[in-house]
């Protein structure tokens, strides 16, 4: 999750058994009293960094303020709150007449709406909620929304993606002209390599998309965004799994990232997200869609569900000086390992021992670079032809992040040993290339 | 109070960095880039009101934003606000001791929904600092109601059609806001508080100078009216005006509402009738334009409204005007209503023919609006409501400032249900410690800084002082003082001139006590005059290593001669003539200007003031 943090709703210590002797909650109207500094105003839930002795109450004038909890002070309970009323969700009507579009939610800035009275961020765990979070979906597509799960995109996992793709796979099954996926953007990149891998032969275009700014502000870039990928999904010529967000700082364009070949290159830009190593698939704008990279179109075929995978692969990032303990913990207990390498992929020498002492016992180490352009080689200089030698895979100009998800879908295939690094030099969705050329 | 009650809005910027970033406060020409966003209401903001609301947004209003070198990540809204500027806190605590209010034990920053694009975000970040307080003005008691801290929105540069330009300079700039309560029963009494804490603020020597840098919102009602902000008022001299125009407004309102309740008149109610085809014809080149470019005269009775549209007794504009500003919130330029037709090319004729059509009695009006299909209902829809606000007398709005010193409908009055808070600034504890540390520091007043200077500095002339604490910064003239006696100033008088030269030459920042020193010497010693120190000022800054010599040969200073003297003075004279027989000795300012303009500085002004009233007797 890139901004926003939800507001704890806790008080502490005194002023916690202080609100609790007059039966306030947050929403109760409360009073305090004594001397100037005397308030009324609606309990207000603290927020992570409020000092423990600070009570929040909201003003009149809707301002909130800060005021200590003194031995003199009185705190009265004058009125109880109203209660926080559930919120109305306006029912957006579809047409059926426009292509069908399944909408997938998992969490994240996309769909999360503030509540007014207390300041608190909620995800949307409604389907309609997302729906009515960008009411001209229903212009563009026949949307069926579900949300599967509303959890910030660093605590996904292997599960998870298993469960989007299955979700995907079923609706483009049941004849749905395309896929979006609203998604935190932290690891959104993860999840569209592991959907790539597990949807082999895709027939059309699964989206994932998301927001630097939560859809709670007036200034979100999710609406734009969710809108774009509504219209990539029912309308774009694509059998890929793509990212879609915004190519600049303006809401008016959005680019089309490959799911094998994204990356977020910034922690709070509206157009972090970059493709490495190659051209973006194209961009939906005002004017429409327009796919001008290299891409894969529609197709007619069914595509598979390949949704095995085996986590126990390690990713590590190679510096100088490089503990051993550092390596060997993440390779312990695992079945693979890839390493961003430094320059064309390599790894300090004194460590090329337990690699080699991890591959013997069965296990299989990736090398990539942490330059994120360019290839591994690793023919060039000795250390690399060491690593070689010791049976390292080459993971040529993948990204460090998609070699791994690669590796634990490799794995999860349980194809034999042998079979591994001929599968991981192949180009499975597009996450590798055979040519680099001069931009 | 039986009077009208009225309460002030001061917001002044701030000579701190700006408030969520690090960037400087300073305005700038200069445009790096642009982008360009949309805001939309959020979901809980709409919730299951408002659609209106949804409507605007969805027209797709797009704002234009321009990068400068005062703009970072934060005002293009593509960064989270990083801590906010001490010093900006502590101005703003300061701000709040000196009014006597109390400041809060904890500072909680809160987002303040704005969607007219003049934020980046969508929402104006704003603190209440302190509350309580009180000045006096001309001796009552004026109550503040709080003390706030907040990021002043970006600047238009340009508006038009469905957006806005913004530049990203001016954004974040660190405000403070002093709010009154509306202890304030007079025009004259507004201006003097204004006066008054405008006065306050910048005794703290941090408050910014400039167009712009202070902006009053005027808050009036008349018993029997309503609450209406006039906001964004620019010049202190207009708020009277802006008081006594509001408050004739609202009497106006009540007195028409008066009348439309022993008519029984009532609100509008119906579709409006397409009277297209009874203007085909007409002589109103207004109308016959627009319905020429495919627009509609769109018509509507309003039941008992005769008399109340036009001009009224006072003088004053009659509701006319007010359901004109309405049409124009969604671009309908102009409506024409009966009170003021025959008119402006409508016919007599055409006039009973539309009456007729509308079936309208004696005491019923109508207007009639020419716009496209949506537009004009959607102006109707606005004008019908504000038709009905009419009955009731005073609706509650905020208006516009007009540079005639009345005022236009801007927009309804928010509420404090647009307030959440702002979670991405942690709250700031206001520790014991600092108040101490403020309290001890709080600064002078203007008065108490001149008699202080004047008594430390008693060779300066006294007058020069005054003026130089009301206008410069306290630091500036300190310093520039203390240079002008470490330096041995020779007589009062020099010492005096050099102050003032300095005080307003921008470069003399830069000089060195050796240069100062020349300078006085020069003067002493009658080298050059003083009305050539400025130049002499300004060579030295762009000339680092220049003697006084090289300086006053570069600007061509020294002493003129008596002869070259009087050869200009002639020139001047002769040239002007026919403005000195008109004006006499009036004419004697303008040509001494002149005159020492070309004389470049080069001689004593008294001694060519003298001169030129010779020469210029010569000629009555």
């Amino acid at each position: 999750m890139a901004i926003g943090h939800p507001v704890n709703m806790s008080y502490e210590a005194e002023v916690l058994k202080a609100l609790d002797g007059i039966g306030a909650r947050p929403g109760d109207i409360v009073r305090m009293e004594g001397g100037r500094k005397g308030a009324e105003g609606v309990l207000m839930p603290r927020h992570e960094f409020t000092s423990k002795d600070i009570i929040v109450v909201k003003l009149k004038n809707g301002y909130n303020i800060g005021l200590r909890l003194e031995r003199d002070s009185k705190l009265v309970l004058m009125k109880k709150g109203i209660g926080l009323p559930e919120r109305s969700v306006p029912k957006v009507g579809m047409s059926k007449e426009l292509p069908a579009v399944k909408l997938i939610g998992t969490g994240g800035t996309i769909a999360s709406y503030v509540d007014y009275k207390t300041g608190a961020v909620h995800p949307a765990l409604k389907a309609d909620e997302l729906v009515a979070s960008a009411p001209e979906l229903a212009d563009i597509c026949n949307i069926d929304s579900e949300v599967l799960y509303s959890i910030l995109s660093e605590d996904m996992t292997v599960e998870y993606w298993q469960n989007i793709a299955e979700h995907a796979f079923e609706a483009l099954k049941g004849g749905a002209a395309g896929v979006v996926i609203a998604h935190g953007t932290d690891t959104m990149a993860f999840t569209a390599a592991a959907v790539s891998f597990m949807l082999p032969g895709l027939n059309a275009p699964v989206v994932l998309t998301g927001s630097q700014r939560s859809s709670d502000r007036p200034s979100s870039d999710a609406r734009a965004n969710l809108l774009s990928a509504a219209r990539l999904a029912a309308y774009g010529d694509l059998g890929e799994v793509a990212i879609l967000m915004h190519s600049g700082s303006s809401d008016d364009s959005a680019i089309v990232h490959r799911g094998t070949r994204a990356r977020k290159m910034h922690s709070t830009r509206r157009d972090a997200f970059r493709t490495m190593g190659g051209e973006p698939i194209g961009t939906v704008g005002e004017d429409g869609i327009s796919l001008t990279g290299e891409h894969r179109g529609r197709g007619t075929t069914c595509p598979e569900l390949k949704k095995d995978m085996d986590d126990a692969v390690g990713l590590v990032y190679a510096y100088p000086g490089m503990h051993e303990k550092v390596l060997g913990a993440s390779m312990d207990g695992m079945r693979g390992i890839v390493i961003a390498g430094t320059g064309l992929g390599h790894l300090p020498s004194k460590l090329l021992p337990s690699i080699e002492k991890f591959i013997n016992g069965g296990g299989h180490a990736v090398m990539t670079t942490q330059c994120l352009g360019g290839a591994v080689n690793l023919s060039v200089y000795s250390n690399g032809r060491a690593l070689a030698r010791a049976g390292v895979i080459e993971g040529t100009d993948m990204l460090p992040e998609v070699a791994w998800v690669k590796l634990m879908w490799v794995l999860g295939q349980k194809v034999s040993g042998e079979k591994v690094g001929g599968l991981m030099a192949s180009n499975l969705a597009g996450e590798m290339s055979e040519r680099r050329v001069l931009d | 109070m039986n009077g009208p009650r009225i309460g002030l809005e001061i917001h002044q910027q701030l000579a701190a960095g700006k408030l969520f970033c690090r960037c400087p406060s300073e305005l700038h020409e200069r445009v790096r880039g642009e982008f360009v966003r949309h805001l939309s209401p959020t979901l809980s903001e709409l919730g299951d009101v408002d659609k209106a609301a949804r409507l605007e947004s969805e027209k797709g209003m797009s704002f234009r934003y321009q990068d400068t070198e005062s703009s970072c990540l934060v005002e293009a809204d593509e960064e989270p606000p990083h801590r906010p500027d001490e010093d900006a806190i502590d101005l703003a605590l300061t701000v709040a001791l000196m009014l006597g209010a109390e400041p809060v034990d904890e500072i909680e920053f809160m987002r303040k929904i704005v969607l007219d694009g003049s934020n980046t975000t969508g929402f104006q970040r704003t603190a209440l600092i302190a509350r309580g307080g009180e000045i006096l003005v001309g001796g009552e008691r004026v109550r503040i109601s709080a003390v706030c801290l907040e990021e002043d929105a970006a600047r238009r540069v340009e508006s038009g059609g469905c957006g806005a330009t913004f530049r990203l300079d001016r954004l974040g700039i660190p405000l403070v806001e002093v709010a009154t309560e509306p202890d304030i029963g007079a025009p004259d009494m507004a201006r003097d508080a204004a006066l008054a804490i405008g006065r306050l603020l910048r005794d703290t020597g941090k408050a910014r100078r400039g167009i712009g840098s202070v902006r009053e919102d005027i808050n009036i009602s008349v018993p029997g009216g309503a609450r209406v902000e006039i906001k964004g008022v620019q010049e202190l001299g207009m708020i009277s005006s802006y008081i006594s125009g509001e408050i004739g407004r609202q009497e106006r309102l009540i007195g028409i509402a008066r009348v439309l309740a022993e008519r029984v008149a009532s609100a509008p109610s119906g579709e409006a009738a397409d009277i297209t085809h009874l203007l085909k014809g007409t002589g109103s080149k207004m109308v016959s334009g627009a319905i020429a470019k495919g627009g509609k005269a769109l018509a509507i009775r309003l039941p008992g409204f005769a008399g109340a549209l036009g001009i009224q007794k006072d003088g004053g504009k009659g509701l006319g005007t007010e359901l004109a500003q309405r049409a124009r919130t969604v671009g309908v330029k102009g409506l024409m209503h009966s009170d003021e037709l025959p008119g402006y090319g409508i016919t007599d004729d055409e006039k009973s023919a539309i009456e007729k059509e509308l079936r309208c009695g004696p005491t019923d009006a109508f207007l009639f609006l020419v716009a496209d299909g949506e537009k004009g209902k959607a102006a109707i829809a606005r004008v019908t409501e504000r038709a009905a606000e009419a009955l009731k007398g005073v609706p509650e709005e905020t208006r516009d400032p007009a540079p005639d010193g009345g005022s236009t409908y801007s927009r309804p009055l928010p509420g404090g249900a647009r307030m959440y808070p702002e979670t991405d600034v942690p709250p700031i504890l206001v520790t014991e410690e600092r108040l101490k540390r403020l309290r001890e520091n709080l600064p002078k007043s203007a008065a108490v800084r001149k008699k202080e200077l004047k008594e430390r500095y008693p060779g300066i002339d006294e007058q020069r002082i005054s003026i130089a604490v009301d206008e410069r910064e306290d630091g500036l003239i300190g310093e520039i003082l203390e240079r002008i006696c470490a330096c041995g100033a020779p007589d009062p008088k020099t010492a005096s001139v050099v102050f003032s030269a300095v005080l307003y030459t921008p470069e003399s920042k830069a000089l060195s006590k050796e240069e100062l020193t020349s300078i006085f010497t020069g003067l002493a010693e009658g080298s050059f005059s003083k009305e050539a120190v400025p130049a002499v000022i300004a060579h030295y800054a762009a000339n680092p290593g220049a003697t006084l010599a090289s300086a006053l040969g570069a600007i061509g200073a020294g002493s003129v001669s008596s002869g070259e003297m009087e050869k200009i003075i002639s020139e001047v004279v002769a040239e002007n003539k026919d403005l000195i027989s008109a004006r006499g000795e009036g004419a004697l300012a303008p040509l001494m200007g002149e005159v020492m303009k070309r004389l470049r500085g080069r001689a004593d002004g008294k001694l060519v003031s003298e001169a030129l009233k010779r020469e210029m007797k010569k000629l009555v």
